[in-house]
Formats: C-alpha cells, structure tokens, sequence
C-alpha cells in the first residue's frame, strides 16, 4: 500500500499556519523544493501541496487521504468527507455586503432579480434558495470586493476577517451566512480502511494545535 | 463480474427479479429522502403524470413484492444486476449510469437477516478478488432516538445530521448547544462522532441510560455475534455516525470499503417501514446494494478481464470456401468441449494473426 497522503495549501492565508502546524508536530515540510509530492516521517507520510480549494475534491476521491483546508471550501465544493480537527487557525465569516449607500438593510429586503457576486457560487445560491431571494449569482475568482463599483453585481458574498476590505470598498455587511476555520479533513474509506495510521497523525496534531 | 456477483446471490437461495426502467414518481420517491427524487430523472407520461427512472433498486424492488409476491412462502429472498440513472451530482467523475447489484431479504424481522445479508455481501466481495475489505455498521433506530431526544426543528435537525456525516464535532456542538440540548445529549452526539467500536455503546449506556437507545445496543451486540458465526466479523466496525443518505432504514445499516477505491462501494440495511408504505401492513425487510462499476475500478480493468477470461481461447479461420465446413465442424467441437470460439471471416489469415495475438487466443488455421 502506498504511503498516507496529506494535501497542504500550495499558498493563501492557510498556507503558512498549515506548514507551522505541521512542524510542530515533527513533521518536517520540504517548502523549498516546492515539488508536488515530497516525502516525511521517514517516507510514512507523502506531503502535497495543492490549491486549497481543490483539496476537498482530492480528499473526496481518495487520491490523498488526508487534507488541511477551510470549513467554507469543504462546503462549497459539497465534498463528502470527515472534518477529524477543528485547527482553530484560519478564521474568517461569509458575509452578505452591499454598498454602503445602498437602501438595503437586511437579505430579505435584497430586490428580486439582483445579481450576487461571489467565489462561492453553491454557498451561495443555496443560501439565497432557502431563503426564497430569487437572485442572479455571478461566479467570480478573486477581487469580489469591487465587483459593485464597477456595476458587474449589486450584492457580494464573500469572506471577511475585519471588515477592513470591506469598509475600503465601501461596502457595508448585512447578514452572516456562516463562520469556517481550517480542518483536518479525511477520506471517509482512509479514515476506515488505514485507522491506525490516520489517527496517529491526528493525535500528533491535536497535540500541538493550540501551543505556537 | 454482475454473473460472477448473481451466481453467488442465488447460490444463499436469492431469486433473481427484474423491475420495469421507469415508474410512477411518487412510486419510487416512496421512502428514499428528498436528495434522491432531486436527481431522479423525470418525463411526463400522456395524461401528465410524472414518470421517473429508477435511481436505486429497493422500492421497485419493494413495489414489485407488493403487487406480485405478497402471497409466496415468507421469508423472500430476491435479487438483482440493474442500471440505475441519476443526475449528475456536484462532482464530475460520477457517471449518470451505473449499474446495482444487490438483494432484499424480505419477511425476516430478526437481526440474524441482518447478519446473513452482511455475510454475503463480504464473501461476494472477497470472492472477486478485492484485498482487504471493511464494513462499518451503524443503525439508524438509534439516530433517531438521539435525534428525538435532542428534541430539534427541521432546519436544525438537518444541520445535525450533516454534521455528523463530517463528525464536525465543531458544527455540532454550537448548533446542538444554540438548540437549547441537555449536556448528556450533547456528549452522546459527539460519542456517536468520536468513538469507534462497541465502546460507544458503553457511552451511550452512561449518558443516556435510555431503554430505547438499550434495546437497540442489545439487537447491535446481538448482530456483532452472528457475524461470528458466520465468519466475517473481523472487518466489522461499529461506527454510529454512518446514517446513510436514504430515509427508509429503520435498524442495522452497513458499509463496505476497500483500499483501493475512494468511496463506500455500495450499502445496505433494514427497511422495516418501505413495504407497509405500499400495503397498509408491516413488513420487515434488509437488503443492500454493491456499485459494479466502483468494484470494477477497484479491482482495476486489466484483473477483471483476466479473472473473466479464465476460459481459454481460441480463434478458428478456414483458409478457404472449401475448408469452411471443417472449421465450423472444429468449431463446434471445440465450444462442447468448454472453449471459447471465434470463427474468423474466410481467408483471412494476416487479420487473424493480428486479433488472435490481441486477444490472447490460440490460432487454428483449418485447411482442406
């Protein structure tokens, strides 16, 4: 059998407190290399770097079988997987914002027909379905914040820490759809099949998830 | 590989059925949850009632009981090899077809079906070839008394159970404890995500000491020692937070894995409620359904076609019109006698040379 997989994010804000973590419980992250696949734990545990938003779909599959990423990517991207820790590190909300002279105060008073900017587009959409907000959803990859200034969207779903890109862009947050932090995340048959070895990592990394 | 899997099916005494492709909508959503009839394809029939094809097996299955066997000596054992079609979900890499293969055993309220039906499942699997192969059990009766003891609304009870298909114990905490949960209801969730193995039975025991929750531990023990008996509990696992998407099961439900393949490669359970949907009267079932297509992808192509391929090979070509009738004589032979043949187009023997090589075939040529 090959060894255990893990998925980091290749860059981002979890990439940095991805590796940390991980060096703090012994297992040394080859970063320089940058290569796809690098070996640790004396060759026990293939290490991957990937986009952390793909990480979900490797993880799904089973082509790695463990993963770090967000709580809002394994969401959006509907990936049926087990979250093993909460990592605590990585936090940030999903916020509905409109601009801030806008006359809408609350998602319900959003005018039917509005076009909806976003990265998360499945997030999105499900959120507006429920709440029976017949809304036009735009898939965006970055940059979201802008997206009314430029008269693409007149709502944005995106995430936000402190507000701060959100005030710069005169944008003004009026719902929060949901708060994600990054997880340990596993293949559901890895997690079955190769239990000893999957949670000896998990045990290794809960011991150093809250000393830094 | 799906004669292989019903050779074995009826060898246990199963009887092969076969249900229509489409029925009534309201038909085969009976019982099956809203996420499936979601990607049910649908077409309207002439009057403008809503016909879909079949998703999964069990209710035609069930449908078929009710309108046909009902009056057959009980227990009833079926089974089947079927295509079923569903939209394609959020992933690409699901095909919309694949086929089921799977049996229902019918008319059986004890657990010992239970058992049986797991027992086949494992050896079925083994018996092809897979390397290792693992089976959780979880059982849906207790989840839902859980579920009734968190005392929750719709929304939150949704939320509750995806949290538990993740064990986010994160999610599950915060929505459980905002629901206005007791502690020990609380703990007994995050044991149910947490703890592998009949331990969590133990937990429950200490936290809840609720007969409902007991009499359930006592029908799991129960199981766990027919497997024994039947040989096959060591790659048994209870995990409890295994609730399977579909919404008919009422007790046992079961999932095999093997290492070689990303997912679940099929799943089963009891059904106790299903029929009595249809008929008005109860009606205890369990049954379980393995994805072909995923037991092929984790054997691997190339072992499925040597492992089919056992019989050997040969490939007959007559040199010309006049040896014809001595190879196809040669032909049929050699066919009585357990080969498989092909007999080649006349005359044809650098194109014979060619395909007998590819197909790993003896070639004979047959002269006058």
């Amino acid at each position: 059998m090959r060894p255990l997989r893990i998925a980091l994010p290749s860059k981002g804000r979890l990439h940095k407190p991805s590796v940390e973590l991980l060096s703090r419980a012994g297992i040394t992250v080859n970063n320089r290399s940058r290569s796809y696949l690098s070996e640790a734990l004396g060759g026990a545990l293939q290490i991957v770097f990937t986009r952390a938003s793909d990480i979900p779909v490797y993880v799904h599959f089973g082509a790695v079988d463990l993963g770090v990423t967000g709580h809002d990517l394994v969401l959006e991207r509907g990936a049926d997987v087990y979250e093993l820790l909460d990592l605590g590190f990585g936090w940030c909300k999903m916020v509905v914002a409109v601009p801030e002279d806008s006359a809408v105060n609350s998602v319900l008073e959003i005018p039917q027909g509005s076009r909806v900017a976003t990265s998360f587009p499945n997030i999105t959409t499900s959120f507006f379905d429920e709440l029976g907000v017949k809304v036009e959803v735009i898939e965006v990859e970055g940059a979201v914040e802008i997206a009314p200034r430029l008269g693409l969207a007149d709502v944005v779903v995106d995430l936000s820490t402190t507000g701060q890109t959100l005030r710069e862009n005169e944008l003004r947050e009026i719902a929060t759809i949901l708060e994600s932090t990054a997880r340990l995340i596993c293949n559901k048959v890895s997690f079955r099949i190769r239990e000893d070895e999957v949670m000896a990592i998990v045990e290794r990394l809960r011991g150093c998830m809250w000393s830094s | 590989m799906e004669s292989k899997l019903l050779d074995e099916f009826s060898s246990w005494g199963y009887r092969e059925v076969r249900t229509p492709l489409f029925e009534y909508l309201d038909v085969l959503s009976k019982g099956v949850g809203r996420g499936l009839v979601k990607s049910m394809f649908k077409v309207q029939d002439g009057d403008g009632s809503l016909i879909a094809f079949r998703a999964e097996m069990t209710t035609p299955v069930a449908r078929l009981v009710c309108s046909r066997l009902l009056s057959e000596p009980m227990p009833l054992k079926l089974c089947y090899v079927s295509n079923v079609v569903r939209f394609k979900e959020r992933f690409k890499g699901y095909p919309r077809e694949f086929w089921q293969a799977g049996v229902e055993l019918i008319g059986c309220r004890g657990v010992e079906a239970d058992a049986e039906v797991m027992a086949l499942m494992i050896k079925s699997l083994q018996k092809l070839g897979l390397g290792t192969v693992k089976v959780d059990v979880g059982h849906a009766g207790i989840f839902r008394r859980l579920m009734a003891l968190a005392e929750l609304d719709e929304d939150s009870s949704e939320s509750v159970k995806s949290y538990v298909l993740m064990k986010d114990s994160t999610g599950l905490r915060s929505t459980l404890e905002r629901m206005g949960c007791k502690s020990r209801v609380v703990e007994a969730f995050e044991a149910v995500c947490r703890v592998r193995g009949v331990k969590v039975l133990d937990e429950l025991r200490r936290l809840l000491s609720d007969d409902v929750v007991e009499r359930y531990a006592e029908e799991v023990w129960e199981l766990l020692d027919l497997l024994k008996e039947h040989g096959v509990h060591r790659d048994v696992t209870l995990d409890l937070s295994l609730i399977r998407g579909l919404d008919y099961y009422t007790g046992v439900i079961f999932e095999p894995y093997t290492s070689s393949f990303g997912r679940a490669l099929g799943g089963g359970g009891r059904y106790d409620n299903l029929i009595e949907a249809f008929i008005g009267k109860a009606m205890p079932a369990t049954g379980f359904a393995l994805v072909v297509d995923y037991i092929v992808e984790a054997i691997g192509v190339e072992r499925v076609v040597e492992l089919l391929n056992n019989r050997r090979r040969i490939l007959v070509v007559a040199k010309s019109r006049s040896s014809y009738l001595k190879a196809v004589e040669k032909a049929s032979e050699l066919r009585s006698k357990g080969f498989i043949v092909d007999l080649h187009p006349i005359g044809d023997l650098e194109g014979a040379q060619v395909k007998a090589e590819r197909m790993k075939a003896e070639l004979l040529v047959v002269d006058d």
